[in-house]
Protein backbone atom coordinates (compact mmCIF):
# COMPACT_ATOMS: atom_id res chain seq x y z
CA UNK A 1 0.00 0.00 0.00
CA UNK A 2 1.41 3.30 -0.96
CA UNK A 3 0.14 6.82 -1.13
CA UNK A 4 1.33 9.01 -3.92
CA UNK A 5 2.33 12.51 -3.02
CA UNK A 6 3.25 15.22 -5.40
CA UNK A 7 5.81 17.19 -3.52
CA UNK A 8 5.81 20.89 -4.15
CA UNK A 9 8.49 21.76 -1.67
CA UNK A 10 10.57 24.74 -2.76
CA UNK A 11 13.80 22.79 -2.58
CA UNK A 12 12.52 20.39 -5.21
CA UNK A 13 11.69 23.28 -7.50
CA UNK A 14 15.11 24.78 -7.20
CA UNK A 15 16.64 21.44 -7.89
CA UNK A 16 14.66 20.97 -11.09
CA UNK A 17 15.40 24.45 -12.28
CA UNK A 18 19.05 23.93 -11.83
CA UNK A 19 19.04 20.87 -14.04
CA UNK A 20 16.89 22.35 -16.71
CA UNK A 21 18.55 25.66 -17.16
CA UNK A 22 22.08 25.86 -15.84
CA UNK A 23 24.21 22.79 -16.35
CA UNK A 24 27.31 24.02 -14.60
CA UNK A 25 25.87 24.91 -11.19
CA UNK A 26 26.54 22.12 -8.70
CA UNK A 27 23.46 20.21 -7.64
CA UNK A 28 25.14 18.52 -4.71
CA UNK A 29 27.56 19.23 -1.96
CA UNK A 30 29.74 16.93 0.15
CA UNK A 31 30.09 17.98 3.75
CA UNK A 32 31.27 16.49 6.99
CA UNK A 33 28.94 16.93 9.88
CA UNK A 34 28.85 16.30 13.60
CA UNK A 35 25.93 14.24 14.69
CA UNK A 36 24.74 11.87 17.35
CA UNK A 37 24.51 8.17 16.61
CA UNK A 38 23.99 5.05 18.64
CA UNK A 39 27.24 3.16 19.23
CA UNK A 40 27.25 -0.56 19.82
CA UNK A 41 30.29 -1.52 21.88
CA UNK A 42 31.24 -5.15 21.52
CA UNK A 43 33.09 -6.74 24.41
CA UNK A 44 33.12 -10.31 23.17
CA UNK A 45 32.40 -11.89 19.83
CA UNK A 46 31.29 -15.43 20.43
CA UNK A 47 28.02 -15.78 18.58
CA UNK A 48 26.35 -17.92 21.22
CA UNK A 49 26.35 -15.01 23.68
CA UNK A 50 26.41 -12.02 21.35
CA UNK A 51 23.24 -12.61 19.34
CA UNK A 52 20.92 -13.58 22.20
CA UNK A 53 22.09 -10.52 24.15
CA UNK A 54 21.60 -8.27 21.14
CA UNK A 55 18.11 -9.60 20.67
CA UNK A 56 17.44 -8.95 24.34
CA UNK A 57 18.69 -5.36 24.29
CA UNK A 58 17.41 -4.16 20.96
CA UNK A 59 14.35 -6.35 20.69
CA UNK A 60 13.06 -4.86 23.95
CA UNK A 61 13.27 -1.31 22.71
CA UNK A 62 12.25 -1.74 19.11
CA UNK A 63 10.43 1.58 18.96
CA UNK A 64 13.43 3.45 20.26
CA UNK A 65 15.89 1.88 17.86
CA UNK A 66 13.78 1.49 14.75
CA UNK A 67 15.63 2.65 11.65
CA UNK A 68 18.31 4.20 13.80
CA UNK A 69 21.81 4.25 12.33
CA UNK A 70 24.18 2.24 14.51
CA UNK A 71 27.94 2.36 14.69
CA UNK A 72 29.77 -0.78 15.78
CA UNK A 73 32.73 -0.12 18.07
CA UNK A 74 35.45 -2.75 18.31
CA UNK A 75 37.95 -0.81 20.45
CA UNK A 76 37.55 -3.25 23.34
CA UNK A 77 38.35 -6.28 21.23
CA UNK A 78 41.72 -7.77 20.39
CA UNK A 79 42.59 -8.69 16.85
CA UNK A 80 41.94 -12.39 17.41
CA UNK A 81 38.46 -11.69 18.70
CA UNK A 82 37.72 -9.39 15.79
CA UNK A 83 38.81 -12.15 13.46
CA UNK A 84 36.23 -14.46 14.99
CA UNK A 85 33.43 -12.01 14.14
CA UNK A 86 31.39 -12.55 11.00
CA UNK A 87 30.63 -8.97 9.93
CA UNK A 88 28.13 -9.96 7.28
CA UNK A 89 26.14 -11.94 9.79
CA UNK A 90 26.30 -9.16 12.38
CA UNK A 91 25.12 -6.58 9.87
CA UNK A 92 22.23 -8.65 8.64
CA UNK A 93 21.17 -9.56 12.17
CA UNK A 94 21.12 -5.90 13.11
CA UNK A 95 19.11 -5.03 10.01
CA UNK A 96 16.72 -7.80 10.88
CA UNK A 97 16.16 -6.06 14.21
CA UNK A 98 15.18 -2.90 12.42
CA UNK A 99 18.35 -0.87 13.00
CA UNK A 100 20.71 0.23 10.27
CA UNK A 101 24.42 -0.59 10.80
CA UNK A 102 26.41 2.13 9.08
CA UNK A 103 30.01 1.42 9.95
CA UNK A 104 32.68 0.10 12.26
CA UNK A 105 35.21 1.96 14.31
CA UNK A 106 38.21 0.80 16.30
CA UNK A 107 38.87 -2.16 14.03
CA UNK A 108 42.25 -3.74 13.47
CA UNK A 109 43.74 -3.00 10.10
CA UNK A 110 43.67 -6.65 9.14
CA UNK A 111 39.88 -6.63 9.41
CA UNK A 112 39.16 -3.67 7.15
CA UNK A 113 38.74 -5.68 3.99
CA UNK A 114 36.16 -7.96 5.61
CA UNK A 115 34.31 -5.00 7.08
CA UNK A 116 34.06 -3.23 3.76
CA UNK A 117 32.95 -6.47 2.17
CA UNK A 118 30.07 -6.65 4.63
CA UNK A 119 28.90 -3.29 3.28
CA UNK A 120 29.96 -1.34 6.35
CA UNK A 121 31.91 1.87 6.47
CA UNK A 122 35.20 2.37 8.27
CA UNK A 123 35.70 5.02 10.88
CA UNK A 124 38.83 5.75 12.84
CA UNK A 125 38.83 4.91 16.53
CA UNK A 126 38.27 8.19 18.31
CA UNK A 127 40.10 8.16 21.59
CA UNK A 128 39.98 11.88 22.22
CA UNK A 129 36.27 11.94 21.61
CA UNK A 130 35.48 10.33 24.98
CA UNK A 131 36.97 13.02 27.11
CA UNK A 132 35.64 15.84 24.96
CA UNK A 133 32.02 14.90 24.81
CA UNK A 134 30.68 16.26 28.06
CA UNK A 135 27.25 14.89 27.33
CA UNK A 136 28.61 11.39 27.41
CA UNK A 137 29.00 11.25 31.13
CA UNK A 138 25.41 12.20 31.72
CA UNK A 139 23.60 9.57 29.69
CA UNK A 140 25.75 6.90 31.27
CA UNK A 141 23.58 6.93 34.37
CA UNK A 142 20.52 6.40 32.21
CA UNK A 143 22.36 3.71 30.27
CA UNK A 144 22.74 1.54 33.30
CA UNK A 145 19.06 1.24 33.82
CA UNK A 146 18.01 1.07 30.20
CA UNK A 147 19.96 0.07 27.17
CA UNK A 148 23.62 0.02 26.57
CA UNK A 149 23.15 2.22 23.56
CA UNK A 150 25.59 4.98 24.02
CA UNK A 151 25.15 8.34 22.45
CA UNK A 152 28.45 9.67 21.29
CA UNK A 153 29.49 12.49 19.10
CA UNK A 154 31.44 11.53 16.09
CA UNK A 155 32.86 13.24 13.10
CA UNK A 156 31.65 11.49 10.03
CA UNK A 157 33.67 11.79 6.88
CA UNK A 158 30.98 10.35 4.73
CA UNK A 159 28.56 12.77 3.10
CA UNK A 160 25.75 13.39 5.58
CA UNK A 161 22.62 15.37 5.48
CA UNK A 162 23.41 18.67 7.09
CA UNK A 163 21.26 19.14 10.13
CA UNK A 164 20.69 22.84 9.83
CA UNK A 165 17.84 23.79 12.15
CA UNK A 166 14.57 23.49 10.29
CA UNK A 167 11.84 25.27 12.21
CA UNK A 168 9.22 23.14 13.91
CA UNK A 169 5.65 24.21 13.40
CA UNK A 170 3.79 24.38 16.70
CA UNK A 171 -0.01 24.61 16.91
CA UNK A 172 -1.62 25.32 20.27
CA UNK A 173 -5.30 25.18 19.28
CA UNK A 174 -7.41 22.11 18.54
CA UNK A 175 -7.22 21.24 14.84
CA UNK A 176 -10.82 20.90 13.75
CA UNK A 177 -12.77 19.10 11.07
CA UNK A 178 -12.05 20.62 7.66
CA UNK A 179 -8.78 22.22 8.76
CA UNK A 180 -5.40 21.26 7.39
CA UNK A 181 -2.04 21.99 8.98
CA UNK A 182 1.02 21.68 6.80
CA UNK A 183 4.68 21.68 7.85
CA UNK A 184 6.36 21.52 4.44
CA UNK A 185 9.91 21.26 5.78
CA UNK A 186 10.22 20.22 9.40
CA UNK A 187 8.29 18.69 12.25
CA UNK A 188 4.76 19.43 13.31
CA UNK A 189 3.82 19.66 16.98
CA UNK A 190 0.18 19.95 18.04
CA UNK A 191 -0.28 20.90 21.69
CA UNK A 192 -3.94 19.99 21.57
CA UNK A 193 -6.21 17.48 19.88
CA UNK A 194 -6.73 16.77 16.19
CA UNK A 195 -10.36 16.05 15.50
CA UNK A 196 -11.94 13.75 12.96
CA UNK A 197 -12.01 15.41 9.57
CA UNK A 198 -8.81 17.37 10.21
CA UNK A 199 -5.54 16.66 8.42
CA UNK A 200 -1.88 17.03 9.37
CA UNK A 201 0.96 16.95 6.87
CA UNK A 202 4.65 17.20 7.71
CA UNK A 203 7.93 16.59 5.98
CA UNK A 204 9.30 15.43 9.33
CA UNK A 205 7.73 13.99 12.46
CA UNK A 206 4.28 14.68 13.84
CA UNK A 207 3.65 14.95 17.58
CA UNK A 208 0.14 15.29 18.93
CA UNK A 209 -0.04 16.06 22.64
CA UNK A 210 -3.71 15.23 22.77
CA UNK A 211 -6.05 12.93 20.91
CA UNK A 212 -5.35 12.18 17.26
CA UNK A 213 -8.72 11.52 15.65
CA UNK A 214 -8.05 12.93 12.19
CA UNK A 215 -5.48 12.13 9.51
CA UNK A 216 -1.74 12.43 10.03
CA UNK A 217 0.84 12.11 7.30
CA UNK A 218 4.50 12.35 8.24
CA UNK A 219 7.53 12.17 6.00
CA UNK A 220 5.53 13.41 3.03
CA UNK A 221 8.67 14.01 0.97
CA UNK A 222 9.71 10.43 1.45
CA UNK A 223 11.50 10.48 4.81
CA UNK A 224 10.97 6.91 5.99
CA UNK A 225 12.48 7.67 9.41
CA UNK A 226 9.69 10.12 10.26
CA UNK A 227 7.49 9.13 13.16
CA UNK A 228 4.04 9.99 14.41
CA UNK A 229 3.30 10.25 18.09
CA UNK A 230 0.02 10.86 19.85
CA UNK A 231 -1.17 10.70 23.44
CA UNK A 232 -4.46 9.18 22.40
CA UNK A 233 -4.30 7.39 19.09
CA UNK A 234 -7.50 6.92 17.11
CA UNK A 235 -6.66 8.37 13.72
CA UNK A 236 -8.74 8.15 10.58
CA UNK A 237 -5.52 7.52 8.72
CA UNK A 238 -1.79 7.57 9.42
CA UNK A 239 0.91 7.61 6.79
CA UNK A 240 4.70 7.71 6.83
CA UNK A 241 6.54 8.29 3.57
CA UNK A 242 3.45 7.20 1.66
CA UNK A 243 2.81 3.98 3.58
CA UNK A 244 -0.58 4.30 5.11
CA UNK A 245 -3.18 2.56 7.23
CA UNK A 246 -6.79 3.50 7.78
CA UNK A 247 -8.50 3.29 11.14
CA UNK A 248 -10.23 0.06 10.26
CA UNK A 249 -6.89 -1.71 9.85
CA UNK A 250 -5.42 -0.55 13.15
CA UNK A 251 -4.94 -3.09 15.90
CA UNK A 252 -7.65 -2.57 18.54
CA UNK A 253 -4.94 -2.78 21.19
CA UNK A 254 -3.44 0.54 20.15
CA UNK A 255 -6.70 2.48 19.85
CA UNK A 256 -6.82 5.40 22.28
CA UNK A 257 -3.41 4.54 23.72
CA UNK A 258 -0.22 6.60 23.63
CA UNK A 259 1.25 5.34 20.42
CA UNK A 260 4.42 5.84 18.42
CA UNK A 261 4.03 5.04 14.74
CA UNK A 262 7.10 4.34 12.66
CA UNK A 263 7.92 2.72 9.37
CA UNK A 264 9.69 -0.62 9.58
CA UNK A 265 10.60 -3.31 7.14
CA UNK A 266 7.14 -4.84 7.46
CA UNK A 267 5.28 -1.57 7.02
CA UNK A 268 3.85 0.76 9.61
CA UNK A 269 4.58 -0.26 13.15
CA UNK A 270 2.55 0.83 16.17
CA UNK A 271 4.23 0.84 19.54
CA UNK A 272 2.05 1.46 22.55
CA UNK A 273 3.99 3.44 25.11
CA UNK A 274 1.22 3.72 27.69
CA UNK A 275 -2.21 5.17 28.08
CA UNK A 276 -3.38 8.66 28.79
CA UNK A 277 -6.53 10.18 30.21
CA UNK A 278 -7.03 13.83 29.37
CA UNK A 279 -7.64 16.19 32.26
CA UNK A 280 -11.31 17.20 32.51
CA UNK B 1 -40.32 47.19 35.89
CA UNK B 2 -39.26 45.75 32.56
CA UNK B 3 -38.94 49.27 31.21
CA UNK B 4 -36.60 50.24 34.03
CA UNK B 5 -34.41 47.17 33.52
CA UNK B 6 -34.25 47.84 29.84
CA UNK B 7 -33.03 51.33 30.43
CA UNK B 8 -30.26 50.19 32.74
CA UNK B 9 -29.06 47.56 30.33
CA UNK B 10 -28.94 49.95 27.40
CA UNK B 11 -26.70 52.27 29.29
CA UNK B 12 -24.26 49.55 30.22
CA UNK B 13 -23.96 47.16 27.34
CA UNK B 14 -23.23 47.31 23.68
CA UNK B 15 -25.36 45.35 21.27
CA UNK B 16 -24.21 41.79 20.82
CA UNK B 17 -24.76 39.70 17.74
CA UNK B 18 -25.17 36.02 18.64
CA UNK B 19 -25.33 33.37 15.93
CA UNK B 20 -27.02 30.04 16.63
CA UNK B 21 -25.28 27.54 14.41
CA UNK B 22 -24.54 23.81 14.09
CA UNK B 23 -23.50 22.66 10.66
CA UNK B 24 -25.83 19.67 10.76
CA UNK B 25 -29.53 20.17 10.13
CA UNK B 26 -32.39 19.44 12.49
CA UNK B 27 -30.39 19.56 15.71
CA UNK B 28 -32.46 22.30 17.35
CA UNK B 29 -31.03 25.64 16.15
CA UNK B 30 -34.40 27.24 15.55
CA UNK B 31 -35.82 25.83 18.78
CA UNK B 32 -32.78 27.21 20.61
CA UNK B 33 -32.92 30.61 18.85
CA UNK B 34 -36.56 31.07 19.80
CA UNK B 35 -36.11 29.86 23.38
CA UNK B 36 -32.89 31.79 23.93
CA UNK B 37 -34.20 35.07 22.49
CA UNK B 38 -37.43 34.80 24.46
CA UNK B 39 -35.58 34.06 27.71
CA UNK B 40 -33.25 37.03 27.16
CA UNK B 41 -36.32 39.21 26.65
CA UNK B 42 -37.89 37.79 29.81
CA UNK B 43 -34.66 38.66 31.64
CA UNK B 44 -35.20 42.23 30.49
CA UNK B 45 -32.95 42.59 27.46
CA UNK B 46 -34.23 44.13 24.28
CA UNK B 47 -33.81 41.30 21.82
CA UNK B 48 -34.44 40.61 18.15
CA UNK B 49 -34.22 37.20 16.55
CA UNK B 50 -33.48 36.98 12.81
CA UNK B 51 -34.30 34.01 10.62
CA UNK B 52 -31.49 33.43 8.12
CA UNK B 53 -33.00 30.25 6.75
CA UNK B 54 -34.17 31.83 3.51
CA UNK B 55 -36.45 29.48 1.60
CA UNK B 56 -37.06 27.21 4.60
CA UNK B 57 -38.21 29.73 7.13
CA UNK B 58 -39.79 28.37 10.25
CA UNK B 59 -38.70 30.63 13.06
CA UNK B 60 -41.95 32.57 12.58
CA UNK B 61 -43.89 29.33 13.10
CA UNK B 62 -42.07 28.46 16.30
CA UNK B 63 -42.49 32.04 17.53
CA UNK B 64 -46.18 31.86 16.57
CA UNK B 65 -46.17 34.96 14.38
CA UNK B 66 -46.42 33.36 10.93
CA UNK B 67 -49.72 35.06 10.21
CA UNK B 68 -48.30 38.52 10.84
CA UNK B 69 -45.41 38.46 8.37
CA UNK B 70 -45.57 41.33 5.88
CA UNK B 71 -41.96 42.10 4.96
CA UNK B 72 -38.91 39.95 5.50
CA UNK B 73 -35.13 40.26 5.75
CA UNK B 74 -34.67 40.21 1.98
CA UNK B 75 -37.30 42.89 1.41
CA UNK B 76 -35.38 45.09 3.82
CA UNK B 77 -32.03 44.38 2.14
CA UNK B 78 -33.50 45.19 -1.26
CA UNK B 79 -35.23 48.32 -0.03
CA UNK B 80 -38.71 46.96 -0.66
CA UNK B 81 -39.76 47.64 2.89
CA UNK B 82 -38.30 49.39 5.92
CA UNK B 83 -36.74 47.60 8.86
CA UNK B 84 -39.49 48.85 11.13
CA UNK B 85 -42.11 47.45 8.80
CA UNK B 86 -40.43 44.07 8.77
CA UNK B 87 -39.84 43.70 12.52
CA UNK B 88 -42.65 41.81 14.23
CA UNK B 89 -43.21 42.64 17.88
CA UNK B 90 -43.92 39.66 20.09
CA UNK B 91 -47.31 39.80 21.75
CA UNK B 92 -46.22 38.01 24.93
CA UNK B 93 -42.95 39.66 25.96
CA UNK B 94 -42.48 43.37 25.68
CA UNK B 95 -38.95 43.69 24.32
CA UNK B 96 -38.87 40.78 21.87
CA UNK B 97 -38.91 41.18 18.08
CA UNK B 98 -38.72 38.80 15.14
CA UNK B 99 -37.25 39.51 11.73
CA UNK B 100 -38.52 36.74 9.47
CA UNK B 101 -36.89 35.17 6.43
CA UNK B 102 -38.28 35.06 2.96
CA UNK B 103 -39.92 31.82 1.95
CA UNK B 104 -39.87 32.46 -1.76
CA UNK B 105 -36.22 33.07 -2.53
CA UNK B 106 -33.01 31.26 -1.79
CA UNK B 107 -29.90 31.94 0.23
CA UNK B 108 -27.97 33.37 -2.69
CA UNK B 109 -30.10 36.48 -2.48
CA UNK B 110 -28.49 37.33 0.87
CA UNK B 111 -25.57 39.69 0.44
CA UNK B 112 -22.99 40.29 3.17
CA UNK B 113 -23.20 44.06 2.60
CA UNK B 114 -26.98 44.07 2.78
CA UNK B 115 -27.03 41.98 5.96
CA UNK B 116 -24.30 44.22 7.38
CA UNK B 117 -26.48 47.29 6.95
CA UNK B 118 -29.47 45.62 8.59
CA UNK B 119 -27.36 44.45 11.53
CA UNK B 120 -25.76 47.86 11.94
CA UNK B 121 -29.24 49.41 12.13
CA UNK B 122 -30.40 46.78 14.64
CA UNK B 123 -27.33 47.33 16.83
CA UNK B 124 -28.60 50.86 17.54
CA UNK B 125 -31.91 49.61 18.91
CA UNK B 126 -31.28 46.22 20.44
CA UNK B 127 -29.06 44.66 23.07
CA UNK B 128 -29.08 41.18 21.64
CA UNK B 129 -29.40 40.23 18.00
CA UNK B 130 -29.90 36.47 17.70
CA UNK B 131 -29.22 35.00 14.25
CA UNK B 132 -30.85 31.64 13.53
CA UNK B 133 -28.51 30.03 11.01
CA UNK B 134 -29.57 27.56 8.35
CA UNK B 135 -27.89 24.15 8.32
CA UNK B 136 -24.83 23.43 6.22
CA UNK B 137 -21.69 25.40 5.56
CA UNK B 138 -22.93 27.21 2.49
CA UNK B 139 -23.56 30.86 1.91
CA UNK B 140 -26.61 31.11 4.18
CA UNK B 141 -24.75 29.74 7.19
CA UNK B 142 -21.67 31.85 6.40
CA UNK B 143 -23.75 35.02 6.17
CA UNK B 144 -25.55 34.23 9.43
CA UNK B 145 -22.23 33.87 11.30
CA UNK B 146 -20.30 36.63 9.56
CA UNK B 147 -21.20 39.49 11.91
CA UNK B 148 -21.32 37.42 15.08
CA UNK B 149 -19.72 38.54 18.33
CA UNK B 150 -20.68 35.32 20.08
CA UNK B 151 -21.86 31.93 18.89
CA UNK B 152 -24.12 29.28 20.33
CA UNK B 153 -22.92 26.02 18.82
CA UNK B 154 -25.83 23.61 18.97
CA UNK B 155 -24.95 19.93 18.94
CA UNK B 156 -26.77 16.65 19.40
CA UNK B 157 -24.87 13.97 21.32
CA UNK B 158 -23.99 11.95 18.25
CA UNK B 159 -20.85 11.69 16.17
CA UNK B 160 -22.01 13.31 12.93
CA UNK B 161 -23.47 16.31 14.69
CA UNK B 162 -20.33 16.78 16.78
CA UNK B 163 -18.12 16.59 13.73
CA UNK B 164 -20.18 19.19 11.88
CA UNK B 165 -20.06 21.47 14.90
CA UNK B 166 -16.31 21.04 15.00
CA UNK B 167 -16.17 22.19 11.40
CA UNK B 168 -18.36 25.19 12.20
CA UNK B 169 -16.15 26.17 15.17
CA UNK B 170 -13.18 26.20 12.81
CA UNK B 171 -15.09 28.53 10.52
CA UNK B 172 -16.09 30.86 13.33
CA UNK B 173 -12.38 31.33 13.89
CA UNK B 174 -11.54 32.00 10.26
CA UNK B 175 -14.52 33.10 8.18
CA UNK B 176 -16.14 35.79 10.28
CA UNK B 177 -15.78 39.56 10.34
CA UNK B 178 -13.91 39.32 13.62
CA UNK B 179 -11.42 36.92 12.08
CA UNK B 180 -10.98 38.91 8.91
CA UNK B 181 -10.49 42.21 10.69
CA UNK B 182 -8.21 40.74 13.36
CA UNK B 183 -10.63 41.64 16.15
CA UNK B 184 -10.90 39.50 19.29
CA UNK B 185 -12.33 36.15 18.19
CA UNK B 186 -15.99 35.17 18.24
CA UNK B 187 -16.84 33.89 21.72
CA UNK B 188 -18.10 30.33 21.36
CA UNK B 189 -20.54 28.50 23.62
CA UNK B 190 -21.61 24.88 23.44
CA UNK B 191 -25.21 23.74 23.90
CA UNK B 192 -26.04 20.04 23.68
CA UNK B 193 -29.70 19.52 22.79
CA UNK B 194 -31.93 16.45 22.73
CA UNK B 195 -29.84 14.96 25.53
CA UNK B 196 -31.06 11.66 26.90
CA UNK B 197 -28.98 10.46 29.88
CA UNK B 198 -30.59 7.03 29.76
CA UNK B 199 -29.39 6.47 26.20
CA UNK B 200 -25.99 7.81 27.19
CA UNK B 201 -25.65 5.18 29.91
CA UNK B 202 -26.74 2.53 27.39
CA UNK B 203 -23.99 3.75 25.07
CA UNK B 204 -26.37 4.86 22.29
CA UNK B 205 -25.33 8.48 22.61
CA UNK B 206 -22.18 10.39 23.40
CA UNK B 207 -22.00 11.78 26.90
CA UNK B 208 -21.79 15.51 27.53
CA UNK B 209 -18.23 14.84 28.72
CA UNK B 210 -17.30 13.20 25.44
CA UNK B 211 -18.75 16.05 23.40
CA UNK B 212 -16.99 18.61 25.55
CA UNK B 213 -13.70 16.82 25.21
CA UNK B 214 -13.92 16.79 21.42
CA UNK B 215 -15.21 20.31 20.87
CA UNK B 216 -13.30 21.98 23.70
CA UNK B 217 -15.26 25.24 23.92
CA UNK B 218 -17.07 26.71 26.96
CA UNK B 219 -20.14 24.66 27.86
CA UNK B 220 -23.52 26.27 28.56
CA UNK B 221 -25.42 23.08 29.33
CA UNK B 222 -27.66 20.36 27.97
CA UNK B 223 -31.31 20.56 26.91
CA UNK B 224 -32.96 17.23 27.61
CA UNK B 225 -34.93 15.37 24.95
CA UNK B 226 -38.46 16.36 25.79
CA UNK B 227 -41.90 15.90 24.29
CA UNK B 228 -42.86 19.36 25.43
CA UNK B 229 -40.52 20.86 22.81
CA UNK B 230 -42.54 19.54 19.90
CA UNK B 231 -45.79 20.39 21.62
CA UNK B 232 -44.62 23.96 22.21
CA UNK B 233 -43.42 24.49 18.66
CA UNK B 234 -46.62 23.05 17.26
CA UNK B 235 -48.57 25.66 19.14
CA UNK B 236 -46.18 28.46 18.22
CA UNK B 237 -44.82 29.05 21.70
CA UNK B 238 -41.05 29.16 22.37
CA UNK B 239 -40.22 26.66 25.14
CA UNK B 240 -39.11 29.39 27.47
CA UNK B 241 -42.50 31.09 27.19
CA UNK B 242 -44.40 27.81 27.54
CA UNK B 243 -45.37 26.26 30.86
CA UNK B 244 -42.62 24.88 33.05
CA UNK B 245 -40.84 21.71 32.05
CA UNK B 246 -37.37 20.21 31.74
CA UNK B 247 -36.54 21.97 28.48
CA UNK B 248 -37.97 25.23 29.74
CA UNK B 249 -35.78 25.14 32.85
CA UNK B 250 -32.75 23.95 30.93
CA UNK B 251 -32.96 26.88 28.51
CA UNK B 252 -33.31 29.38 31.34
CA UNK B 253 -30.24 27.87 33.03
CA UNK B 254 -28.39 28.20 29.75
CA UNK B 255 -29.38 31.84 29.30
CA UNK B 256 -28.44 32.65 32.90
CA UNK B 257 -25.03 31.01 32.46
CA UNK B 258 -24.61 32.95 29.23
CA UNK B 259 -25.34 36.12 31.18
CA UNK B 260 -22.60 35.19 33.62
CA UNK B 261 -24.46 33.45 36.42
CA UNK B 262 -22.85 30.39 37.97
CA UNK B 263 -25.45 27.64 37.98
CA UNK B 264 -24.89 23.94 38.67
CA UNK B 265 -25.43 21.74 35.62
CA UNK B 266 -28.70 19.82 35.56
CA UNK B 267 -30.41 17.17 33.43
CA UNK B 268 -27.13 15.39 32.82
CA UNK B 269 -27.88 12.23 34.79
CA UNK B 270 -30.59 9.60 34.62
CA UNK B 271 -33.37 10.81 36.93
CA UNK B 272 -33.87 8.58 39.94
CA UNK B 273 -37.03 6.59 39.54
CA UNK B 274 -39.91 7.42 41.85
CA UNK B 275 -41.77 4.78 43.87
CA UNK B 276 -44.47 4.47 41.20
CA UNK B 277 -42.26 3.94 38.23
CA UNK B 278 -40.19 1.52 40.24
CA UNK B 279 -43.37 -0.45 41.06
CA UNK B 280 -44.76 -0.38 37.56
CA UNK B 281 -41.56 -0.66 35.58
CA UNK B 282 -41.48 2.89 34.22
CA UNK B 283 -39.52 3.04 31.00
N1 LIG C 1 -34.88 19.22 23.32
C1 LIG C 1 -35.65 18.67 22.36
N2 LIG C 1 -36.43 17.61 22.63
C2 LIG C 1 -37.20 17.04 21.69
N3 LIG C 1 -37.28 17.48 20.42
C3 LIG C 1 -36.52 18.53 20.07
C4 LIG C 1 -35.67 19.18 21.00
N4 LIG C 1 -35.03 20.20 20.36
C5 LIG C 1 -35.48 20.18 19.08
N5 LIG C 1 -36.37 19.18 18.89
C6 LIG C 1 -37.08 18.84 17.65
O1 LIG C 1 -36.14 18.63 16.63
C7 LIG C 1 -36.64 19.07 15.39
C8 LIG C 1 -35.67 20.04 14.74
O2 LIG C 1 -35.56 21.21 15.55
P1 LIG C 1 -35.21 22.63 14.93
O3 LIG C 1 -36.12 22.98 13.81
O4 LIG C 1 -35.08 23.58 16.04
O5 LIG C 1 -33.79 22.27 14.33
P2 LIG C 1 -32.89 23.18 13.36
O6 LIG C 1 -31.50 22.89 13.75
O7 LIG C 1 -33.34 24.57 13.38
O8 LIG C 1 -33.23 22.52 11.96
P3 LIG C 1 -32.79 23.10 10.53
O9 LIG C 1 -31.38 22.70 10.35
O10 LIG C 1 -33.70 22.38 9.59
O11 LIG C 1 -33.00 24.57 10.56
C9 LIG C 1 -37.99 19.70 15.68
O12 LIG C 1 -38.99 18.78 15.38
C10 LIG C 1 -37.94 19.98 17.18
O13 LIG C 1 -39.21 19.93 17.75
MG1 LIG D 1 -33.86 25.89 11.74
Amino acid sequence: MSLLYVSLSPSRHEYMNSINTTFDTPVLELKGSIMTVIVLHLKATDAGRLYPQLEQKIGKAQAFFRNAPVLIDLSDLGEAEQLALDFTELASTLRGMGVVPVGVRGSARSQNERILHAGLGLLPAVKAERSVAATESQPSTIQDTTQEAEEAKLVANAPQQTSSAIPTKVITQPVRSGQQVFAPEGDLVILSSVNAGAELLAAGNIHVYGALRGRAMAGINGDATARIFSLQCNPELVAIAGEYLVNESLAPSCINQCVLVSLGSKGLQFDVTGSFTPAP
Amino acid sequence: MTEKLLHEHTEQTQAKVVVVTSGKGGVGKTTTSAAFASALAVRGYKTVVIDFDVGLRNLDLIMGCERRVVYDLLNVIHGEGSLNQALIKDKRVGNLYILPASQTRDNDALSIEGVGEVIAALRKNFEYIICDSPAGIEKGAMTAMYFADEALVVTNPEISSVRDSDRIIGMLASKTRRAEQNLPPVKEHLIITRYDPLRVTKGDMLSAGDVNEILAIPFLGVVPESKSVLAASNSGIPVTLADEGDAHEAYFDIVDRFLGEDKPFRFMDVPRKGIFSRLFGGR
